[in-house]
């Protein structure tokens, strides 16, 4: 019995191995791909009150760790290219906000200051299949929609892996230092987004993976362009732009939606949301600054909560290669999330800002894989009713060491 | 809060009125030879301003074969231990190049030089896990030799990079590519090559990054071909006697022909048919 078991394995293993060593790339109308990337962190803070060591391994939707299973088919006498998506993520525990719609898996899964146990899952993410030509491409599922990224990824330095312009780390941590408690509110909470309930990242609003279509006009020069419609009657355009001039590397992205079914987070029928972001790189020094901008406006927001609010985030810096390892890069970002203080007008807020400032070096060995240290301060200031200002404002800031790296495969 | 915001406001629209002057400047583009998509390429631009070469123009236009490029560049083999080594080029990058090489070196001015960078797909896990892998570089011609400076080989792709960046696979990433430098780049291509064609050898002893070749004997191979072939049967002795002993090869000439013929069929740039009639011709020679 054992005897066959071990001609069988040995058998397996040896047309797997003739099969694998096989070059299919050049014959074959099909292609199928595992790709992802795995993002880990460990994060000490000191929020006022206590400090500690917590696990940060997410980044969000957009960058925390994933697998995807990928496939696409070349139907040459149709002329068309159809193939399908399938992205899974490892969740560090249960979603600790409540919310409609999809819950996006990886937000605050295992950002905590508290003495919780966070726990490991996995989710889906995303699972769409998509037809395309010369008129363009249809992507149908659950998606990343045009406006999702639009204000995320105009940046030519590709160091978003340790720093992007939504409030992805430590939105989750509560806020401290009142009266040496917690204020049962976490940051996140002064970073809401109007579109989607819960998610209070303050950019990149439209920035969850949805149920929709999508539909992607042919690549025009420098200029693509795309549309979406999802679940629930959201609609949205986003327009990237991107070349290189006289030595330097320029994106320009701007996104618009339209969420017409009530999912503003604070009471309204519709919200609208308009997103931009311009990066340059000087190619030979590798020097580069983005700039965001991002503004929201909610109908018939409920009486006392913010109905139109904006933020920005900036970021500066170098990227070059000074090792053999790979290139190195050094920067700096502020970010601004102003007026986004959703349900907090419970507690008499009536404006807010909320400032996040970092410092960041990267490494990374090839491109396969990238280490990083990271500096960030968050800090809240209110407008607001006596009380509210007595609760917030004597909050002290967060301050967050990061140490982190990433596996691309 | 609403203050802050207006000086943001007015920030963020300054900074994207000078973005915008930026990308307005015509600047002076690639001149695109080929382009398959922002990562395959073969173009044209202005030569390096290197303190090096500074004042030397190349020898553009040059007027140069698709067999000769195909040869040279299937001679190329990158050394991976003592007992193996793998061609810097794969058959489709030698196609593209040789087939579109000529045309831009015949096209290019003193002071361009071609640039390329081209991909290759390989399969793992039963053909589950796709991986491209380019090769970039800078070609030209100088001091009667074909200079390849190799920048990048192997550059893997990073497929979960261009995932986040280019979430509906437009073919919007594209890599920043090292085409090499004259003057030696501070990390450049650094592992051993060979040479499968005598002739073609390192500018510098121990710079792995430039290679040279002699166009000249190149061509000058293909001519004496020509002249050789099919050999005169009908010739008076004393007539071909005196062809063969102006043009007779050297034992290395004859060497190098032979690997040239099979670089050639391992580029599948000649049929099997083709390959064996040239190769008897070429024993008919001896």
């Amino acid at each position: 019995m054992k005897k066959n078991t071990f001609t069988k394995t040995c058998l397996s293993i040896a047309i797997l191995s003739s099969v694998s060593s096989h070059s299919f790339a050049q014959d074959e109308p099909y292609s199928w791909n595992i790709s992802g990337w795995i993002n880990e962190g460990l994060t000490y803070y000191d929020d006022g009150v206590g400090s500690d060591v917590a696990q940060l391994s997410d980044n969000g939707t957009t960058l925390g760790s994933r697998i995807t299973l990928s496939g696409n088919y070349k139907l040459e006498e149709q002329g068309l290219d159809v193939g399908f998506e399938v992205i899974i993520e490892p969740l560090s525990g249960a979603p600790n906000y409540a919310g409609g719609g999809h819950q996006t898996p990886l937000l605050f899964a295992n950002q905590d200051n508290l003495d919780t146990f966070n726990g490991g899952d996995i989710g889906l993410l995303g699972s769409s299949l998509y037809f395309g030509g010369d008129w363009g491409k249809v992507t149908i599922g659950l998606q990343s929609l045009p406006t999702d990224n639009i204000a995320v990824l105009a940046d030519p330095s590709g160091t978003i892996w340790s720093g992007i312009s939504p409030l992805f780390r430590a939105n989750g941590f509560f806020i401290r230092g009142v009266e040496e408690g917690s204020t049962n509110v976490a940051w996140g909470q002064f970073a809401q987004c109007l579109a989607t309930p819960g998610l209070g990242i303050g950019l990149d609003c439209n920035g969850i993976y949805r149920n929709g279509v999508r539909y992607d006009l042919p690549q025009m020069g420098n200029v693509s362009i795309a549309v979406g419609y999802a679940n629930d009657e959201i609609f949205d355009v986003a327009v990237k732009y991107a070349a290189e001039h006289e030595g330097f590397k320029t994106n320009l992205h701007a996104g618009y939606s339209v969420n017409k079914d009530g999912g503003s987070n604070v009471g309204g029928n519709s919200s609208t949301t308009l997103q931009m972001q311009a990066g340059v790189m000087h190619i030979e020094s590798g020097v580069f600054g983005v700039a965001t901008y991002q503004t929201e406006e909610a109908d018939d927001a409920i009486v006392g909560s913010g109905d139109d609010t904006d933020a920005y985030y900036f970021k500066a810096g170098i990227r070059k290669q000074f090792n053999r390892f790979g290139d190195s890069a050094f920067y700096a970002e502020y970010a601004s999330y102003n007026d986004q203080y959703g349900m907090a007008h419970l507690d008499g807020v009536t404006g807010s800002e909320l400032s996040q400032w970092g410092i960041a070096a990267e490494q990374y060995f090839g491109s396969r894989f990238l280490v990083y240290a990271k500096y960030e301060n968050l800090s809240l200031d209110i407008d607001g009713s006596q009380a509210a200002q007595t609760i917030y404002n004597s909050a002290e800031d967060l301050t967050l060491i990061q140490l982190g790296g990433t596996v691309f495969f | 809060m609403k203050n802050t915001s207006l000086f943001s406001l007015k920030s963020t629209s300054l900074i994207l009125v000078v973005l915008a002057f930026i990308t307005s400047v015509q600047s002076a583009d690639a001149q695109v030879i080929f382009q398959e998509d922002k990562n395959n390429f073969i173009t044209l631009v202005e030569k390096p301003d290197e303190t090096e070469t500074k004042d030397r123009a190349n020898q553009h236009p040059f007027a140069l074969h698709e067999q000769d490029v195909a040869a040279i560049l299937s001679a190329i083999q990158v050394v991976k231990n003592k007992n193996s080594s793998t061609p810097l080029f794969s058959g489709e990058q030698i196609k593209l190049l040789a087939a579109h090489l000529p045309r831009a070196l015949s096209q290019a001015s003193g002071q361009q030089d071609v640039i390329f960078a081209l991909g290759k797909e390989k399969r793992y896990l039963a053909g589950l896990k796709t991986q491209t892998y380019y090769v970039a570089g800078s070609i030209f011609v100088a001091d009667n030799q074909l200079n390849i400076l190799i920048g990048e080989y192997d550059k893997v792709a990073n497929n979960a990079y261009e995932m986040a960046y280019d979430p509906t696979s437009q073919g919007l990433v594209k890599y920043d590519f090292n085409f090499g430098k004259r003057e030696r780049a501070k990390f450049s291509f650094n592992r051993p090559v060979s040479f499968s064609v005598s002739g073609i050898e390192l500018k510098t002893k121990n710079r792995f990054d430039w290679v040279v070749a002699p166009t000249q004997l190149a061509l000058a191979t293909t001519k004496r071909e020509e002249k050789f072939s099919p050999p005169n049967r009908e010739n008076t002795p004393t007539t071909r006697d005196k062809s063969i002993s102006a043009t007779l090869p050297t034992e290395d000439e004859v060497i190098a022909r032979f690997k040239r013929l099979d670089a050639l069929k391992k580029a599948k740039l000649i049929s099997e048919k083709e390959y064996a009639q040239k190769r008897q011709q070429l024993l008919d020679e001896l």
